[in-house]
């Protein structure tokens, strides 16, 4: 079947795959093609992610832009894509982190054709899963995009890089072996092969769904570090390269949180539902747990990852809520956080290239030595602990009002510790920039022009949607509203 | 009964006549053993032909104890091409640690067990599959303990002949009862007289010692236990040929035998799901503390039989059907694996973890080649393995076997473990001091191209293989 309009989506995921392969066929020694290949794939991607989302019709709503191509017929697999409200943002902050990652990453020198490669590898995956409307292409790109993280890690990481590349690869995909089996079971049951959306329409039987719907919070959830599946987030984002740190944050960890709502609440609504409680404590636990070992930290990148987790488990809370303003706080928190986080990693990757530290206390008087990076580390720490006016405390207010209303207890519970967490964050940073310089501090060069594209890009964005959240809220409200019809 | 020129056996009187003009060679002994690998390689490319020019042909013989069907005429084409490259794998005699002058009797005992392997898929009479499987063996057990310099060698190949001839003798008796017990050797006559005689029990144990002979030679745990001696000692493409060329003739018999079982009964069942469990559990378990690279694979490959016979459980066409799929795929992928591990291989000292150390200094192409067959094993996306896999799963979850399921899934995460230890090896370490590059001839690298687009391209678009499968196991009726 051909598709009547031009396939967007297709290139969307050709785009980085394209360049990978160009990359592959070019030679060591030519650096800057690859650099180069890298960073027009990334510009492509973002400037198709934008258009789609202009043109994306907010009235209708729903799937758009889908293709489809049988594939495998007598297994019901198909080639469809379409995004709705939820894909869109998601293609738009994979982009956005991509783009920013790429330039980050430019003044790497070791083995340079492969770590592109393998960047492009697994955003070829993350495109591909949030496009995929066939369960065995969001599987195959799911798995993509896991894999190339080890290499990120091992090769080009910092302290105990191998042990956390490994334990990270084994863990995701170990989640991912139960995701396999639900895809399957789901297949089987409804009979209608792996279509997401001829099984949106079949109605599974409500043990089955329990059933399957813990399978698949169990697999995704490893993946958006569910408490106590976390274990591998703050050794595998400490490790990682900068780029690696920022797609992994940003773009990967949403990618559990997007296989939650997308199959999990979406085709097993009444699983969903008598999980509920037991998700959102999961999500308090995450949230209080993620903020106290975030406070106790001294190395930078371990108390991104565990803030990351704290700001994960508002997605999770989020989407416990099971209502459609605390799934779009969610979806919104996820974009929100997505940029965030990258924005942190590539602030403290660059501190840490320079410096060769990540120590807080080793960082005393950054404000004076490095001005612009301290600048770029601040407004990282205060988007990520909720400034009003960016996206992080819009998106955070949504998901809190509608928890209080759902669950009075642990909403508040939640709620509080996020403000405290944001005493003690800042109050370290402080320390850290606005302290006096260290007796044997060097002069260092501070943030070039080209380098901080990427940062003001980011810190762009994230006060864009704190100041109009609607411009996102709309697009996702468009789809959710008629996916959750009874709340 | 059709003649002898014009009939099913086209492909075997073929192998028959190069089986004979390699004796004649081995008598001479003075030809040249570059001569010897041209002839090999003439006469597999021909042997290509030849398959698939009689890939549609039809019918029985030998007193119909031989069938050719699409099942096992396509089946051979895939024998007879995953027979070139190991053909292709098998230059540099004295680097394998083989003696050179030994040339002819090396490529003569290979065609006799291929000629045994393309008999044995297209039995329907346990007489002839017990022929067939002793011609594919002897020859092996011929061909192990080849490197006689190493006194390992000779115990394995004792090993591997000692345990063979038992279960041989073991696979006979269940034959005698089976023949005793219902009057007839041809497979459909004793399932449909054993069912009817209501006295499936009998039946049972017939089948099951007579099959012993086949898990042993697929290397089922608990029947598994020569097989990581023997792939370490043997020379790197021999080694190729008894994991994947000997492993698809096994399976492909196993199939012809449990189709007419036709998954609809419970003992068999109970005790395939055993076995797998313990087979792929086993595998993945001991390959872990694995230095070797041979040695990996041959506990990877016991693994990944332990998959296999998922499929095989969850019978039926859907079933078979992934199972030759996944065989097929098998094949390719450990072949890819083989042939790094061939290149590695120097003055007759086989791979360790420590030669592939800075693989991807000395030569990108071939840890490219390494890293993708291993991750294809591992079922990783989007490679042929993980194509193979889903298929598969697929198949034993819609007959009913979710957990077994889950359990292979938490399998082959363990087996990306130990693969990841050779990968590490080979992208993450410097290579040793005095390690040089590795030049790699053209034909190995058109060989290592076509395996690298076949396992991406299996991956991606897996359908006309599938399909073709699926049309093999339609014709088995």
């Amino acid at each position: 079947m051909m598709t009547p309009h031009f396939p967007y989506l297709t290139f969307i995921i050709l785009s980085p795959a394209l360049a990978l392969l160009a990359i592959l066929l070019t030679p060591q020694s030519k650096v800057r093609w690859v650099k180069g290949f890298a960073l027009a794939s990334s510009s492509f991607s973002l400037f198709l992610s934008l258009f789609l989302a202009v043109t994306y019709d907010r009235h209708q709503g729903g799937f758009q832009f889908i293709e489809t191509l049988p594939w495998i017929p007598s297994l019901g697999i198909t080639y469809t894509l379409g995004i709705d409200g939820i894909s869109l943002p998601m293609l738009l902050l994979t982009s956005l982190v991509t783009f920013s990652g790429v330039i980050t990453m430019w003044e790497l020198e070791k083995r340079v054709k492969e770590f592109y490669a393998s960047l492009l590898f697994l955003v070829t995956g993350v495109f591909g899963v949030f496009v995929s409307l066939d369960l065995f292409f969001f599987f195959l790109f799911y798995e993509i995009a896991i894999l190339p993280m080890y290499l990120l890690i091992s090769i080009w990481g910092s302290t105990k890089k191998e042990y956390a590349a490994m334990k990270l690869t084994l863990y995701l995909l170990l989640g991912s072996a139960f995701i396999l089996t639900a895809f399957l079971a789901l297949a089987k049951v409804s009979g209608v092969g792996f279509s997401f959306i001829e099984l949106s329409k079949h109605h599974f039987d409500p043990n089955f769904q329990q059933i399957i719907f813990l399978l698949l919070y169990i697999g995704f959830g490893a993946l958006a570090a569910v408490f106590p599946f976390h274990t591998w987030s703050p050794d595998g984002y400490a490790a990682a390269p900068t780029a690696g740190s920022m797609l992994h944050a940003g773009v990967l960890k949403k990618l559990g949180a997007y296989g939650i709502i997308r199959i999990a609440v979406l085709l097993l609504p009444e699983g969903a539902q008598h999980w509920a409680l037991l998700m959102a404590v999961l999500a308090v636990v995450n949230i209080l747990y993620g903020a106290y070992c975030a406070v106790h930290q001294k190395d930078l990148k371990y108390m991104i990852g565990y803030l990351c987790i704290s700001h994960m488990g508002v997605v999770l809370l989020g989407i416990s809520t099971g209502t459609v303003s605390g799934i779009n706080g969610a979806i919104f928190q996820m974009f929100a956080h997505g940029i965030m986080t990258a924005l942190f990693f590539s602030a403290t990757g660059f501190i840490y290239d320079r410096l060769h530290t990540r120590m807080i206390p080793d960082l005393g008087g950054l404000a004076k030595r490095m001005p612009l990076a301290a600048t770029f580390l601040v407004l990282a720490a205060l988007a990520s602990v909720g400034l009003p006016g960016t996206a992080v405390f819009s998106a955070e207010l949504l998901v809190f009002i509608t928890a209080i209303k759902v669950y009075p207890v642990l909403g508040i519970l939640a709620a509080s510790a996020i403000v405290l967490t944001a005493f003690y964050v800042l109050r370290s940073l402080q320390y850290a920039v606005f302290g006096p310089v260290k007796p044997n501090a060097t002069l260092v060069q501070d943030t070039t022009f080209f380098l901080s594209i990427p940062r003001v890009t980011l810190i762009g964005v994230l006060l864009l949607f704190g100041f109009f959240p609607n411009l996102l809220l709309d697009l996702v409200r468009s789809t959710t509203i008629n996916l959750f019809p009874g709340f | 009964m059709t003649s002898f020129l014009a009939g099913p056996i086209h492909f075997e009187l073929y192998l028959g006549l190069v089986i004979l003009y390699f004796v004649s060679l081995a008598c001479f002994k003075k030809t040249e053993p570059s001569f010897i690998r041209i002839s090999a390689l003439v006469a597999s490319v021909l042997g290509i032909g030849i398959a698939a020019a009689n890939l549609s042909v039809q019918g029985l013989f030998f007193h119909n104890s031989f069938q050719a069907d699409f099942y096992s005429q396509f089946l051979k084409l895939v024998l007879m091409s995953g027979f070139l490259i190991v053909v292709l794998l098998s230059k540099d005699p004295e680097r394998l640690g083989m003696e050179p002058e030994e040339t002819p009797e090396y490529y003569l005992f290979l065609f006799a067990s291929l000629l045994g392997m393309s008999f044995l898929v297209s039995s329907v009479n346990f007489l002839l599959f017990y022929v067939s499987l002793e011609l594919a063996s002897y020859s092996l057990y011929l061909l192990v303990p080849f490197r006689r310099s190493r006194p390992e060698t000779r115990e394995a190949g004792l090993k591997y002949f000692l345990f063979g001839a038992v279960s041989s003798g073991l696979m006979l008796f269940g034959i005698s009862y089976l023949y005793g017990a219902f009057g007839s050797l041809q497979f459909a006559d004793i399932f449909n007289a054993g069912f009817l005689s209501g006295n499936p029990a009998l039946l049972f144990l017939g089948i099951l010692l007579a099959i012993s002979s086949l898990f042993y030679k697929l290397a089922v745990a608990p029947f598994h236990y020569w097989a990581p001696d023997v792939y370490e000692e043997t020379p790197p493409p021999l080694t190729a040929f008894i994991a994947t060329l000997s492993k698809l003739a096994g399976i492909a018999v196993l199939l012809r035998i449990f189709y007419f079982s036709a998954g609809q009964w419970p003992a068999l069942s109970t005790l395939l799901i055993l076995l797998s469990v313990i087979t792929m559990t086993w595998g993945n378990l001991a390959a872990i503390r694995q230095k070797d690279a041979k040695r990996m694979l041959a506990y990877s490959s016991i693994s990944q039989v332990g998959y296999l016979l998922l499929g095989i459980l969850a019978a039926g066409q859907a079933g078979y059907g992934s199972v030759i799929y996944y065989t097929i795929v098998y094949m390719i992928m450990n072949l890819g694996a083989f042939l790094v591990v061939t290149r590695l291989a120097r003055e007759g000292k086989d791979p360790g973890l420590e030669e592939f150390r800075g693989l991807s200094v000395r030569s990108p192409f071939l840890a490219f080649l390494f890293l993708l067959s291993v991750f294809s094993l591992a079922g990783i996306p989007p490679l042929a393995g993980f194509a193979g896999k889903w298929i598969l799963f697929k198949s034993a979850l819609d007959a009913g076997f979710p957990v077994l399921v889950v359990w292979a899934m938490i399998n082959s995460t363990i087996s990306l473990y130990y693969y990841l230890t050779f990968v590490k090896e080979a992208y993450l370490k410097e290579p040793l001091s005095g390690s040089h590059p590795l030049p790699l001839c053209l034909s190995d690298k058109i060989l290592g191209f076509l395996i690298i687009a076949s396992i991406v391209l299996l991956g991606i678009y897996p359908t006309p293989l599938y399909q073709l499968a699926i049309k093999a196991v339609d014709s088995l009726v």
